[in-house]
C-alpha cells in the first residue's frame, strides 16, 4: 500500500469544507487532497466598499491641510491573503527566543516559510504561496487561530 | 546498538529501511528535516545516541543524555494540514504499543502525546511538518535507562518499571513496527481505531485538567478526545471547550 494514494475527500468532507467556508470570512476555499482539487467559491455579497463616505463631514475651510503622516499603505484587492489551513495557535518565530519568519515590509517566495501553526503539539509551517511582499501580519504571536482565518496579506506586485 | 541487527530483525516495509545512526547530534529532529528536504524517502530514520539541542514543545530543551532512546522518521503523508494532528496522537499510541511489547510496561498517554508510566514522563513526541505537508517529521524521545541524576523533575527511565532488563534493540525495532502500523492506519483514514487506541492508553480523561492557553487559565475535567485530536474539557459552568493547543496540567489531584 505504500505506493498509492490516500484516497482522495469523501463527500462528508466536502460537505465540511462547505461549512468551514460559509462560516469563515473567506470568499474562496481550494484544497486538494489526492487526486482530487476541491474549490468552493462563495457567491459575492455587497461587499462593504473602502470607499469615502457620500457625505464628508464638513471641514471649516479655513484650517489648511494637515500634514499627513506617512499611513500605511491602503489594501489593494489585488493583496493575497494568507490563512490558515488548520485550528491551532499561530507562532511567527522557529522558537520563543527566535527572530520572526518574517516581518512587514519583508520579499518572500512562494513556498517560503511564514509561521507556525501548532495543534496536538504538531508543529506545521506554514508557507507562502505567492512571491511578494509582506504587506500586513494579521495575527498575534502566540493567538489561538481559527481555519481560514487570514494570517498575512501579500502585495504580489510589491 | 548495533545498526546490523536492528536491520536483521526488522519486519517493516519502509520505516527504518534507511537509518542514518549518529554517536551525537544536535536534535534528530534537525537532521531529519534536513534529509527531507533534500529528498529522503519516507521511512527515513535518523537514530542518535545523544543530543545536545533535543527540542521539546516551543523550543523548550529536552534532555538528551545516553541512556535514552532518540529517534525521528521522515513521513510524507499525502494529508491535509488539519489532519495532520492526529498523527502526533497515532505517534503516541505506537510508542505505548512498541514499548507494551518489547518490555511489558504499561506506557500510558497524556494529552496530546506525552509518555507517562506511573505518573512520571518516560518520552515525549514531537512532530513538525514543512510547507504544504511536502515533509512530516516525527520525533520521538524515550528515557530507556538514563541515570536518574540526569532527569528532570517528574521523569523516569523504562527501566525503572520493567520485570526484567530493557533491550534497546528490541524496542526501537519494536517502535518502528508500530509507527509504520499506525501511519498505515492513518493513511488510510482508520481515525476510528486510532482513536480508540489512544483513549485505552489516555490518564488524561475523566480528571481535572488545568489548561494553560495564550488567553489565560481555566480548570475543567478533561471527558474526550474528538474527532480532530482536540481535548474536550468541561468546564464547572457546564460548557465544553476544545482544546487544540497549550499546556494540561492536573488540577485537583496529584500527578
Amino acid at each position: 500500500m505504500s505506493g498509492e494514494q490516500r484516497p482522495s475527500l469523501n463527500l462528508e468532507e466536502i460537505r465540511e469544507l462547505v461549512r468551514i467556508a460559509s462560516e469563515a470570512d473567506i470568499a474562496e476555499l481550494e484544497v486538494e487532497a489526492g487526486h482530487l482539487r476541491v474549490a468552493i467559491r462563495k457567491a459575492p455579497r455587497a461587499s462593504p466598499a473602502p470607499v469615502a463616505p457620500a457625505n464628508p463631514p464638513a471641514v471649516a475651510p479655513s484650517t489648511p491641510a494637515a500634514p499627513e503622516a506617512p499611513a500605511p499603505q491602503a489594501p489593494s484587492p489585488h493583496w493575497v491573503p494568507v490563512t490558515a489551513p488548520m485550528v491551532g495557535t499561530f507562532y511567527r518565530a522557529p522558537g520563543p527566543d527566535q527572530p520572526p519568519f518574517v516581518q512587514e515590509g519583508d520579499r518572500v517566495e512562494a513556498g517560503q516559510t511564514l509561521c507556525i501553526i501548532e495543534a496536538m503539539k504538531m508543529f506545521n509551517e506554514i508557507p507562502a504561496e505567492v512571491s511578494g511582499r509582506v504587506v500586513r501580519v494579521l495575527a498575534e504571536n502566540g493567538a489561538p487561530v481559527e481555519y481560514g482565518q487570514p494570517l498575512f496579506l501579500i502585495d504580489p506586485q510589491g | 546498538m548495533e545498526l546490523e541487527e536492528v536491520g536483521r530483525g526488522l519486519r517493516t516495509r519502509y520505516v527504518g529501511r534507511r537509518v542514518h545512526w549518529f554517536e551525537q547530534v544536535t536534535s534528530t529532529n534537525d537532521v531529519a528535516r534536513t534529509l527531507a528536504e533534500q529528498g529522503a524517502p519516507e521511512g527515513t530514520v535518523v537514530v542518535a545516541r545523544t543530543q545536545t539541542e533535543g527540542r521539546g514543545r516551543l523550543g523548550r530543551r529536552w534532555a538528551s543524555p545516553p541512556g535514552g532512546l532518540y529517534l525521528s522518521v521522515v513521513l510524507r503523508p499525502i494529508a491535509a494540514p488539519y489532519e495532520l494532528p492526529r498523527l502526533g496522537l497515532a505517534v503516541g499510541v505506537a510508542c505505548s504499543r512498541a514499548v507494551e511489547r518489547s518490555c511489558g510496561v504499561q506506557l500510558r498517554l497524556r494529552w496530546p502525546n506525552d509518555l507517562v508510566v506511573d505518573g512520571k514522563k518516560v518520552g515525549g513526541v514531537l512532530v513538525e511538518s514543512g510547507p504544504e505537508a511536502r515533509w512530516v517529521v516525527v520525533g520521538v524521545g524515550i528515557n530507556v535507562a538514563v541515570a536518574p541524576g540526569q532527569l528532570p523533575e517528574g521523569a523516569a527511565s523504562l527501566v525503572e518499571f520493567a520485570k526484567g532488563p530493557v533491550e534497546r534493540t528490541a524496542l526501537l525495532q519494536a517502535l518502528l513496527a508500530e509507527l509504520e502500523l499506525v501511519y498505515e492506519l492513518f493513511r488510510g483514514g482508520d481515525w476510528a481505531t486510532l482513536l480508540q487506541w489512544w483513549r485505552q492508553r489516555a490518564t488524561t480523561l475523566g480528571r481535572r485538567v488545568r489548561v494553560h492557553v495564550a488567553s489565560g487559565v481555566y480548570e475543567g475535567t478533561a471527558e474526550d478526545v474528538d474527532e480532530d485530536g482536540a481535548l474536550v474539557v468541561r468546564l464547572p459552568d457546564g460548557s465544553r471547550k476544545r482544546v487544540v493547543a497549550g499546556e494540561v496540567g492536573w488540577g485537583g489531584t496529584t500527578r
